[in-house]
């Protein structure tokens, strides 16, 4: 019932439209940990991993110690993607706060800016509902696939749904990256909530 | 040994993770309950009780299964949504299906007294073989996750028990 509650709660939140599949991606302008601004439009022409991020959140510490996070994003944007996380927690929240994430950012090695979203507007805009929650925004600015980073819903690659692990985010990469049609474009993301303010 | 391979396959073994920590020692038994499970077999923390509850007498190189059971405590839930699993250490000497058990299959679950929607004990199924001969230990990692409406947690419980076979 708590979870029924909570999705509730989280639909309620959420725009109407939610960032769709094969739909132009919401565009948006965040500043990062260092105060430097990040315009989502401005990388077209890229593909675009957007990372649903909270270093408190334990699924989200799991993957980037244990599981598919690690040095993913360093690999990925050596190949040209751009590699955003974003944490849309408010004040006073779970994984809140510059400091804390700076301390993730060195400890995790994270090569990519993390992006501050205190009021939740970018996160609901894209129906954000984990973290981690993974968004792949393809060259032409549309969303490509949104979901988990991979199907082992433990966040350390031990527990894959049908006994064979699925990258879920490298190979949407890889297929829009070859010209391929993307073949699984939206899987149920798994984490803890996204702490919005409300 | 036939049903062995059939009982174990029916917990749908998965193969082992490459990435997981390696199992860490058992903690001090905790305290009161009842009924109270094996000396050792226990663990808590402020969100949760695990017991590792094996069976009296299991017979000597035969199948027989054991049963974890996760209890949430407090505005806490078990999360059914994280795979739980067990992960053997060195110190067994009963045999598994795998490096890595899932625990999910044949779970009986009790729904929380104030929000009968959620789990709030889960007991599950833990197949093993016995030794063929001496002690029957069961050791190694439970990883279970518990939330409460604004946070979840993942929690890796050693657990270790033993008894005679016969």
């Amino acid at each position: 019932m708590r979870s029924l509650i909570v999705a509730s709660l989280v639909a309620l939140a959420a725009p109407a439209l939610a960032a769709e599949v094969g739909q132009p991606a919401p565009d948006f302008t965040l500043t990062d940990l260092d105060g430097k601004v990040h315009k989502l439009s401005d990388h077209k022409g890229k593909i675009v991993v957007l990372e649903w991020f909270n270093p408190g959140c334990p699924y989200v510490v799991a993957a980037h110690t244990r599981g598919s996070l690690v040095d993913t994003a360093a690999r990925q944007s050596k190949d040209g993607v751009v590699w955003l996380a974003v944490n849309s927690g408010a004040p006073g929240k779970q994984g809140h706060g510059v400091e804390t994430n700076r301390a993730a950012v060195k400890a995790w090695s994270m090569p990519n800016p993390v992006l501050l979203d205190e009021s939740g507007s970018v996160g609901k805009a894209y129906g954000a509902t984990n973290t981690p929650h993974m968004f792949v925004v393809g060259k032409d600015g549309k969303l490509a696939y949104k979901g988990a980073i991979d199907n082992s819903p433990d966040g350390e690659r031990g527990s894959p749904q049908g006994g064979v692990l699925v990258e879920y985010v490298s190979a949407a990469i890889a297929d829009l990256s070859s010209g391929r049609p993307v073949r699984t474009t939206q899987t149920k993301a798994y984490g803890c909530g996204v702490k919005y303010a409300n | 040994m036939a049903a062995l391979g059939s009982a174990l396959a029916l917990l749908g073994c998965s193969s082992p993770g490459g990435n997981a920590p390696a199992p860490v020692a058992a903690p001090p038994a905790a305290s009161s309950a009842s009924p109270v499970p094996p000396a050792g077999s226990r663990a808590e923390g402020e969100a949760f009780l695990v017991a590792l509850e094996l069976p009296a007498t299991p017979r000597a190189g035969e199948a027989a299964t054991a049963r974890i059971v996760v209890t949430a405590r407090g505005p806490y839930h078990v999360n059914r949504d994280y795979p739980m699993a067990f992960r053997p250490d060195a110190a067994s000497t009963a045999r598994f299906a795998g490096e890595r058990v899932a625990l999910g299959e044949g779970a009986l679950r009790t729904g929380c007294r104030d929000f009968p929607g959620e789990d709030c004990t889960v007991s599950a199924p833990l197949a093993f073989a016995a030794p063929p001969s001496g002690e029957t230990r069961v050791s190694g990692t439970v990883a279970f996750s518990v939330c409460n409406p604004d946070r979840c947690l993942i929690e890796k419980a050693p657990l270790s028990a033993a008894v005679s076979a016969r």
